[in-house]
């Protein structure tokens, strides 16, 4: 990156105050990965900044890098997702989505993936009957595209298909003769399958997909702890403020 | 050259406030030494007055010098009405139009999970309260228009509405003095559907 100005297609993943009048954003990149940018003037209302430096929004920004931190120097929005203002119990969800897409993408390198990811999960999850199904999506899917996928497809030590516990440390399923992890759990057929099914169907799709009667909380244990020994993920904070909403 | 111990630590200090780098810090400092001495004195003694006696009402949260606060003991102000904002010096740029005569809740905050800020942070048990206890009839949300301010508004409306109080929220539209060509979608799409018949 050489160039000292340049412009690239983003997402706002976080827009934070700076001193009296000033925004720091923090943009997730098509082709330059994720990076902090000054907006300044932001938050005054007659800035031509303002509206491209919402979280939640997705735009076309100009950019001048000086000698710290670039500098925003122009914007044209391309979509707002204004439901996150108007539904207060998809928020954090919505926030959650970015904290997760930001968290497995470390400098300024390339990530149309998990922009596509993050994209397509703002614009859908509005349409979710059971958003904690379509977290689940988005969390596989994630896993996915950043190579840390968890081994679905029978025991990842001898690959016996009956492999009925989870290790998030081993990575994988393994069969009762196989693992002894210390971390491992029991997880049922049908939620190995709907995790698998989950991986495979476009996130336009998880609406139809419906899980059978504690599937769904058995899931989100095994993403959690996957998520947390892999990524480094702990509490989100995000979602901590959904308990809240309830 | 290094400077004199006593002005680094001024300029030091300086440099604590609000958009204030080193640059400007080492100005004000010159400043502050060009001065009279007891123009000096009367400045730090006005900012050790300012932070002893000022705190925050107990009612409505803006800052005061007496409990309650001169909004609050105000008998002329309309009861029946309750604006929200989120800090101290919004309800000064709301006073300063003239325009409103009821009561305020000041926030302190809006929600912001990345920031741990949550309802019990945001003085809003005390805001339902006061509501219950008082027949509010109208609650004004005046949170900033972004989109931690709205999704404060819409959580506040979805709790106020079933006690059988109003809720408004603050109109949004173009700036006075702003050029249609320079506004953003999202602004021009709310103007829109809060025009206004002629």
């Amino acid at each position: 990156m050489t160039e000292r100005s340049f412009k690239t297609d983003a997402l706002v993943l976080l827009s934070r105050p700076l001193g009296e009048a000033d925004r720091l954003v923090t943009f997730l990149s098509w082709d330059r990965g994720k990076f902090t940018a000054v907006a300044r003037g932001a938050r005054k209302t007659m800035s031509k900044l303002a509206a491209g430096v919402e979280l939640f929004t997705y735009g076309h920004y100009q950019f001048y890098r000086g000698r710290n931190l670039a500098t925003l120097t122009g914007q044209q929005v391309k979509e707002h997702f204004h439901y996150f203002r108007d539904h207060p119990e998809l928020y954090p969800l919505g926030l959650y989505l970015a904290e997760l897409a930001g968290s497995v993408v470390s400098g300024e390198g390339p990530a149309p993936e998990i922009c596509n990811l993050l994209l397509e999960g703002w614009r859908r999850l509005i349409e979710q009957p059971d958003p904690q199904l379509f977290l689940r999506a988005f969390e596989l899917k994630l896993l996915d595209f950043s190579g840390h996928c968890p081994h679905l497809n029978g025991c990842l030590q001898c690959g016996s298909a009956a492999a009925s516990f989870f290790s998030p440390r081993q990575g994988g399923l393994l069969c009762g003769d196989c693992g002894h992890a210390a971390d491992r759990f029991t997880v049922q057929p049908g939620t190995v399958a709907l995790a698998r099914r989950l991986l495979k169907a476009p996130l336009q799709q998880v609406k139809q997909i419906r899980p059978q009667g504690g599937q769904s909380h058995e899931l989100g244990r095994l993403t959690g702890t996957f998520l947390r020994y892999h990524l480094d993920i702990g509490e989100s904070r995000a979602l901590s403020l959904l308990k809240l909403f309830k | 050259m290094s400077y004199p111990q006593t002005l680094e630590k001024l300029v030091e200090s300086l440099c604590r406030f609000p958009g204030i780098g080193p640059k400007t810090a080492q100005r004000l400092a010159f400043f502050l030494l060009a001065r009279p001495r007891e123009e000096v004195v009367s400045i730090a003694r006005a900012m050790v007055e300012a932070k002893d006696k000022l705190f925050f009402c107990s009612n409505c949260g803006c800052l005061t010098e007496i409990e309650p606060c001169a909004l609050c003991r105000d008998s002329r102000r309309d009861r029946g009405l309750i604006c929200v904002v989120q800090e101290p010096r919004d309800v000064l740029v709301l006073e300063r139009t003239g325009q409103y005569h009821g009561l305020y809740h000041v926030l302190h905050g809006a929600l912001s999970p990345l920031d741990g800020l949550g309802p019990e942070e945001l003085r809003l048990p005390h805001l339902f309260s006061r509501i219950k206890e008082n027949n509010v009839r109208e609650v004004i949300i005046a949170t900033n228009p972004n989109v931690e301010g709205d999704a404060t508004a819409a959580f506040i409306a979805r709790l106020v509405k079933p006690l059988g109080v109003t809720v408004t929220r603050i109109a949004f539209g173009l700036p006075v003095g702003g050029d249609l060509e320079y506004a953003d979608d999202l602004t021009l799409s709310r103007a829109l559907e809060g025009r206004r018949e002629m």
